[in-house]
């Protein structure tokens, strides 16, 4: 099924595991096998709105091909829809995130049309649909009722506190699913009657996004963006949009700029499945206006290697979000050794370990504060940065995301054959009774 | 439901008297419980009815994680006594707590609830601001075999020296908790395996709690046991000579 988008991600070199073992290590690797091994043929299907532009299609270009290698049957599918249905996820998006009520009859009408259409149009016969987000949430309807497939919703946004209406009318799929997975702890429902699981996005470590560059290249890139490499650079990178607070970053810079020579840069793309992105960027480059400091790059999208080269040669790096899923844009930063000042929200205080990774602020000021501390500390800045990459090491990698996929598989698998696998232990306690009866001790090392 | 998938067979995994040391580990994958915690009162009541991997995993899986990043406190309970609930003195209590003595996890709520039922005494008002909610979470794991065994103890040090850290932690944390034992898998093997019934009870004094790292235990279990053969060995030439 073909995307709406006419943009694909442009061909990069397809990382094979082994690749992966000089960063994280034989263990992980052999791990990963041995899951993949009690699961090897299965069909599994990723479905979600787009191929270009956010961290979730970025995951799933990777994920996909690793899956594959581990002996999966993975695909990667993509919703058809038109302006209209975008406008209404993107509301529903809006109120699930911010609470305020966005989406009108004619959204949720229209929403139910096209997920009627792609209904029709594809096929969805794996034995594992990973879902992502809203948009495609109305496949559940594919679902056979006589099938041993597993439908897990992936959402990757936060609703915790959500627009009544449009929860209720997402609900309503979401416990047809056998799971939920969320980014965050906080992100959990009490209204859902299906597991929930936690999985944290993640990203490759090898990726154009990622992987260590040449000075001589992040060189070029400053000085094709007209930056100074000889002054401090403060950076957020991220779709221009409310929830980012970009206008926040502009004033809290200010404050900054004041007292400390210092040169911001917000860059960010403009995602397919994201309408008001545009409306945003306009603001955002009229409240940077007069200013020289102030750099608004409007970067098209899977300008991967430029990005990485703005991220690598910044000082400090932003994410002043208001609201937001996850934050993958911290989790390469804090990859590039660098600290991170950023919105206590959604799946931001994983990563920003307050005064060890970076700092997690609640307003403007808390970001000014915090930069200029920053600025005038490099010795902490650059503690801080170093604890951050392991942090990433240990916890935000793809590989740690792929054996998580694996193991819910294998975990839902195991209940829904209804096999009492366990309780080992259990028995173990029936066992040590018996024995004690019989007054034949035979000690047991394990459980059994 | 289940909360342990095993990736082999119960044959497989059966380990009697003079059977080999099957070395095992776990991976953990964190179910969300949608239960979330403002007050103290609230606290308590969840706890009070949590499923046995929520205490698990937030007071004992923190060991296993990253302390390259460190945490003045051990667990995630004390953590959130002291940054969220700003009850300095509960947070202390909770973070020095160890393995329940008798084994299980009924006996960690039953301690859990004693210092935070005294505390509510004390700070039955205090509610957290909105984001800052403690959120309980539970987990499931699969267990899988390393393809070590040992069929002696010098075998069993062997893997002990070469075990990842989720080996060693499934051994002498996981297994413990949810087999209900006072003892770690290695000391009752070797109990049930060899005459060295000292060196098992020297195993069993290692308390996981009061190390920052799993790597920090391993090394202090495997440094009882060489001790332990060096000394053996030492006396037995004696004898000899």
């Amino acid at each position: 099924m073909s995307s709406q988008s006419s943009s694909s991600p442009p061909p990069q070199r397809v990382h094979k595991l082994a690749d992966y073992e000089s960063i994280v290590g034989a263990e992980v690797l052999e791990d990963l096998r041995t899951f993949a091994d009690n699961i090897s043929g299965k069909t599994v299907i990723h479905v979600n709105s787009t191929r270009a532009g956010g961290g979730v299609a970025e995951i799933l270009f990777r994920l996909v091909p690793l899956m594959r290698e581990i002996g999966l049957n993975a695909k990667w599918e993509i919703i058809k829809g038109d302006a209209q249905f975008f406008e209404s996820t993107k509301a529903f998006h809006n109120s699930l995130q911010t609470g305020a009520r966005l989406a009108t009859k004619e959204s949720f009408d229209h929403f139910i049309r096209k997920t009627e259409e792609n209904l029709r149009e594809m096929s969805l016969d794996g034995d594992t649909m990973f879902i992502h987000d809203p948009q495609p949430i109305g496949l559940i309807a594919k679902r056979k009722s006589n099938a041993k497939q597993l439908w897990i919703w992936r959402c990757h946004i936060d609703v915790s506190n959500p627009e009544r209406e449009v929860w209720n009318f997402l609900a309503k799929y979401v416990n047809q699913y056998d799971a939920a997975v969320f980014s965050t702890p906080s992100f959990a429902r009490s209204d859902l009657k299906i597991p929930q699981f936690m999985v944290s996005p993640s990203i490759d470590p090898l990726s154009d996004k990622n992987r260590s560059l040449p000075e001589t290249f992040i060189d070029r890139v400053l000085s094709k963006y007209e930056l100074d490499s000889e002054k401090p650079l403060i950076t957020q990178i991220s779709r221009f949009d409310y929830a980012k607070d970009p206008i926040g970053v502009i004033q809290a810079f200010k404050l900054v700029s004041d007292h400390i020579d210092c040169q911001l840069v917000l860059a960010g793309s403009l995602a397919d499945d994201d309408p008001e992105g545009m409306e945003v960027y306009s603001k955002v480059v009229k409240a940077a206006e007069g200013r020289k400091d102030i750099h608004i790059l409007l970067i098209p999208p899977f300008s991967d290697l430029e990005i990485n080269a703005l991220q690598r040669a910044s000082t400090i790096i932003l994410q002043k979000s208001i609201k937001e899923g996850f934050g993958l844009t911290v989790a390469e930063s804090l990859w590039k050794a660098k600290p991170v000042i950023a919105g206590a929200t959604g799946g931001i205080p994983l990563q920003v370990k307050n005064g060890l990774t970076g700092f997690l602020v609640h307003n403007i000021e808390g970001a000014a504060y915090r930069m200029r501390y920053l600025l005038r500390n490099p010795d902490i800045a650059a503690r801080m940065g170093l604890n951050g990459r392991e942090h990433v090491r240990q916890n935000f990698l793809i590989t740690r995301h792929l054996g998580e996929y694996l193991l819910m598989i294998l975990s839902l698998e195991n209940h829904a054959k209804g096999e009492r696998f366990s309780n080992r232990f259990e028995e173990k306690e029936e066992e040590e009774a018996a024995a004690a009866q019989t007054h034949t001790v035979i000690p047991q090392t394990h459980p059994k | 439901m289940s909360a342990v998938t095993y990736l082999f067979s119960q044959s497989e995994s059966q380990q009697h008297r003079n059977a080999p040391f099957i070395f095992l580990k776990a991976r953990y994958i964190v179910e969300l419980t949608g239960k979330k915690a403002r007050t103290l009162e609230e606290f308590a009541s969840i706890l009070a009815t949590a499923e046995p991997t929520t205490l698990f995993y937030h007071v004992y899986h923190p060991l296993l994680e990253s302390h390259l990043v460190p945490y003045e406190y051990p667990n995630d309970f004390s953590f959130w006594f002291s940054d969220s609930f700003q009850d300095k003195d509960l947070a202390e209590q909770i973070a020095n707590i160890s393995l329940p003595e008798k084994g299980g996890l009924e006996e960690l709520r039953e301690i859990l609830l004693s210092k935070i039922n005294a505390a509510l005494e004390r700070n039955a008002q205090f509610s957290v601001r909105s984001g800052n909610e403690f959120d309980f979470v539970k987990c499931r794991f699969v267990v899988y075999p390393t393809g070590v065994v040992a069929k002696n103890i010098d075998e069993l040090a062997d893997g002990i020296s070469q075990a990842s850290e989720l080996c060693v932690f499934y051994h002498m944390v996981t297994s413990r908790l949810f087999k209900k034992s006072r003892y770690d898998d290695f000391s009752e093997w070797i109990l049930a395996n060899t005459s060295y019934t000292d060196l098992a009870e020297a195993i069993r004094r290692v308390d996981p709690t009061t190390h920052m790292h799993v790597r920090s235990m391993q090394q202090e279990v495997l440094g009882i046991i060489q001790r332990y053969l060096k000394n053996k060995n030492r006396s037995s030439l004696g004898r000899k000579s």
